[in-house]
């Protein structure tokens, strides 16, 4: 009796003819994932299997994998060559211990004497046997016995399954380059659009010394808790300082955040061109600050000349976010109470709802604001972050 | 470099290094093991707890060893009361280790009160005179403050607690006195007082409580029933015997320290107040202690002078390090700063390590940094 996981994916089923490349994609992130275990990975028509790993590392190894996106459950079987006492003992050793319960057969080989009903109720009766603390309910068991058995000569036995992660292969739909401050927002922004099967990669400003180091650790460690998601991930850490003071001399106080804005996504966007992204991530969320009214978000987008930006938490609320940034467990990074650029040199009243025009006559103060965003892109520091840097 | 942030943490001397490397490596025994050489190990815990109890005036069965100052300031403030109710009273300045175990108590159900501070940080004595009550069970203050160097006047202290509180016990955080000042626990009648061993160049990880025979202590730890019983725990040989290595080293060498930093202290002062405008010397000359020079910079932020100095090679403290990344703003208010000043806190802590002219150069760059970062403040 072997333990064996069983892979399922999701939304791939709805692919057409290619499908193969999504499957393809979907195989290798799972490979990355389970490249830190010693196990066997196998693809049979729609299914993956994980076998041959070592006891110990069976919970790592489903809870690395209800990080891969594309996949949307898992099942840890136990795997039975295809006899009748096989089965009925397996069937036995995964029935629950207390409760109601029901048997599930599904039998791709019809070469078996006994059809799927006649094996679901001796499975129920020998079950019974054993545990008669137990109660058999067809229409709404407290756990399902599963017996899957496969025209290959094998049967799995399961009981429940356990949700992954959804979605879509990261990599399947393109790259971004996300803007990441290392507060709750953008981490979730990111980790939502890898789930949408974007490669991330990740531009952060950095204004040290206003800002500390431990604010870009705080950075980094973010970037390095959404690995396990979205892959291996490229940190631009871009030098702000400079840049913020010359706002700071050059612009209205009020239009500092703005005009701030409106340089970091001219920097992201020439990044995200070298990385070959294309599109910008941001975390913005309609009116949660001043800098995220209708009208400044009109005002940043106006900066960007050639990426789409997409905002995936634009309708979102704090809550909602918060909540997101707990059960991918961002949340504990970013509420380490480090100031990041934003909040260096921040108007006591800064314009909430920007005109377009004076937005960018304000920008337009920036002497040698080309020099500025080359030199600031040029020395970025390039961080490879993985699961294991 | 410039180390200026002494009062955070030491640089471990060599000789406490090679004793901790001893008892690591050589006698690495348990103490409460039955062969020899765990004998060894037993009598090396032994000496070094009557070393710490010499210097501190006190017996070797009053002297508790913990892993922190922190710990010890736990065990005094959580493990010491007999009662369930009845008022505590703790300096409103106190290190967090002792405020927040306050609040604890608070949560407990004493009624905790805090004694106000003057503006160099020592309590105010009249105040706490004021608030003291016969019914009163604990008073915690500090020996020497770890914001400001201030120095509370331990002796007048307790002698008005046992006047008007006779049942109180009083506790001191000697933490950032211990090694710099001299300390007879007799001599200050308090009850329990706490050291620790990495603000007087020995390994972090070590620390002590003196708590007088007549003080019961509750178990802060559970287990084997080291130390009396109270804080369990094989004992960190190794921390223990570099602890009390560092103590007669630290007493002449600190006491050499002391009588250059004065002069040090005094000329920086002089020299910060006469080149930048709109700033507070926390650490008042005379009140304080020398090796403690803490200011408050308007308009500025403490961190990003700790910055700029950090990338000149020069690291001096913001407030106390423990609550640096607190946006809790307790001491600022009660030394009585003007808001305008609360976030830029800045401590310079001198230690035997360092150079009379390292005070100087510190503050040559800090002003050069206030000025320049007043250039952006609109």
């Amino acid at each position: 009796m072997d333990k064996v996981i069983l892979l399922r994916y999701g939304e791939l089923f709805l692919k057409g003819r290619n499908r193969s490349y999504f499957e393809g994609a979907l195989a290798r992130n799972i490979k990355a994932a389970l490249s830190p275990f010693d196990c066997k990975f196998s693809r049979t028509q729609n299914r993956y299997y994980v076998e041959e790993y070592s006891f110990e590392d069976e919970y790592a190894i489903v809870e690395r994998l209800t990080k891969v996106f594309g996949l949307h459950s898992l099942s840890i079987a136990v795997k039975v060559k295809t006899d009748y006492e096989g089965i009925f003992a397996a069937a036995v050793d995964s029935a629950p211990y207390t409760g109601t319960f029901r048997v599930n057969v599904k039998r791709a080989d019809k070469k078996l004497s006994m059809n799927s009903m006649q094996i679901a109720v001796e499975a129920g009766a020998r079950i019974l046997r054993a545990r008669p603390e137990l109660s058999v309910d067809l229409h709404d068991p407290d756990s399902v016995v599963n017996i899957d058995i496969r025209e290959n000569g094998f049967t799995y036995i399961f009981g429940e399954s356990v949700p992954c992660a959804g979605g879509m292969p990261v990599g399947t739909a393109g790259k971004g380059m996300l803007l990441l401050s290392g507060g709750f927002d953008s981490p979730v922004a990111g980790w939502r659009m890898a789930k949408r099967g974007v490669k991330v990669c990740a531009v952060h400003y950095h204004s040290y010394p206003h800002t500390s180091l431990q604010a870009k650790e705080k950075v980094v460690d973010l970037a390095k808790k959404l690995t396990p998601w979205c892959g291996d991930i490229t940190l631009y850490v871009v030098p702000f300082t400079h840049i913020q003071e010359e706002i700071h001399l050059r612009c209205k106080a009020e239009f500092m955040i703005t005009v701030m804005r409106r340089v970091m996504v001219r920097i992201a966007e020439r990044l995200a061109e070298k990385e070959g992204c294309g599109c910008l991530i941001t975390g913005e969320s309609l009116g949660q600050v001043a800098s995220q009214t209708m009208e400044s978000i009109t005002s940043t987008e106006d900066a960007v000349e050639r990426l789409p930006v997409f905002r995936p938490l634009i309708a979102m609320d704090k809550t909602e976010i918060l909540e997101q940034a707990e059960r991918i467990d961002t949340y504990d990074i970013s509420k380490q109470p480090f100031e990041d650029c934003c909040t260096v040199f921040l108007p006591r009243d800064p314009v909430i709802h920007p005109k377009l025009d004076e937005a960018r006559a304000e920008e337009a103060k920036l002497e040698g604001e080309e020099q500025l965003i080359e030199e600031a892109a040029a020395n970025a520091e390039i961080l490879h972050l993985g699961e294991r840097t | 470099m410039i180390y200026l942030d002494n009062a955070a943490t030491t640089r471990v001397y060599d000789e406490c290094v090679a004793e901790a490397d001893k008892y690591n490596r050589q006698l690495y025994f348990n103490p409460s093991a039955r062969y020899r050489l765990a004998l060894q190990a037993e009598e090396a815990v032994k000496n070094a707890r009557s070393v710490i109890a010499s210097a501190l005036g006190a017996d070797e069965g009053e002297i508790y060893f913990t892993a922190s100052g922190s710990e010890a300031d736990n065990i005094a403030l959580l493990c010491s009361l007999r009662r369930k109710s009845g008022r505590v009273i703790v300096g409103a300045a106190e290190h967090s280790a002792v405020y927040q175990c306050a609040c604890e108590l608070e949560r407990r159900g004493y009624e905790v009160a805090y004694a106000p501070v003057t503006q160099w940080g020592a309590v105010d004595i009249a105040a706490l005179s004021s608030m003291l009550t016969p019914d009163t069970l604990l008073v915690s203050v500090m020996h020497v403050s770890n914001e400001t160097g201030a120095v509370n006047d331990l002796k007048a202290i307790t002698s008005l607690v046992r006047k008007k509180s006779p049942k109180a016990l009083v506790h001191s955080d000697g933490v950032q006195a211990f090694g710099k000042l001299p300390v007879n626990v007799r001599a200050l009648d308090v009850d329990m007082y706490s050291v620790s061993g990495h603000k007087i160049h020995a390994p972090k990880g070590v620390g002590a409580l003196y708590a007088k025979k007549s003080v019961h202590l509750s178990p802060f730890v559970f287990g084997g029933g080291q130390e009396k019983g109270v804080r369990s725990a094989t004992e960190n040989v190794a921390g223990i015997c570099a602890f009390a290595k560092a103590v007669p080293l630290a007493a002449v060498r600190m006491k050499e320290w002391l009588s250059k930093a004065a002069n040090a202290r005094a000329a920086a002062e002089e020299y910060l107040k006469n080149n930048i405008d709109d700033i507070v010397i926390l650490s008042q000359r005379g009140k304080c202690l020398d090796t403690f020079l803490s200011l408050a910079v308007k308009g500025v932020r403490g961190e990003v002078l700790v910055h700029i100095l950090d990338d000149k090679g020069v690291m001096i403290g913001t407030g106390s390090a423990c609550s640096s990344h607190s946006s809790n703003k307790r001491i600022p208010k009660v030394l009585g700063l003007n808001e305008e000043y609360w976030d830029g806190m800045l401590r310079l802590s001198s230690s035997d390590g360092n150079d009379p002219n390292d005070l100087a150069e510190a503050c040559k760059l800090l002003v050069e940094a206030i000025k320049a970062e007043r250039e952006y403040i609109k």
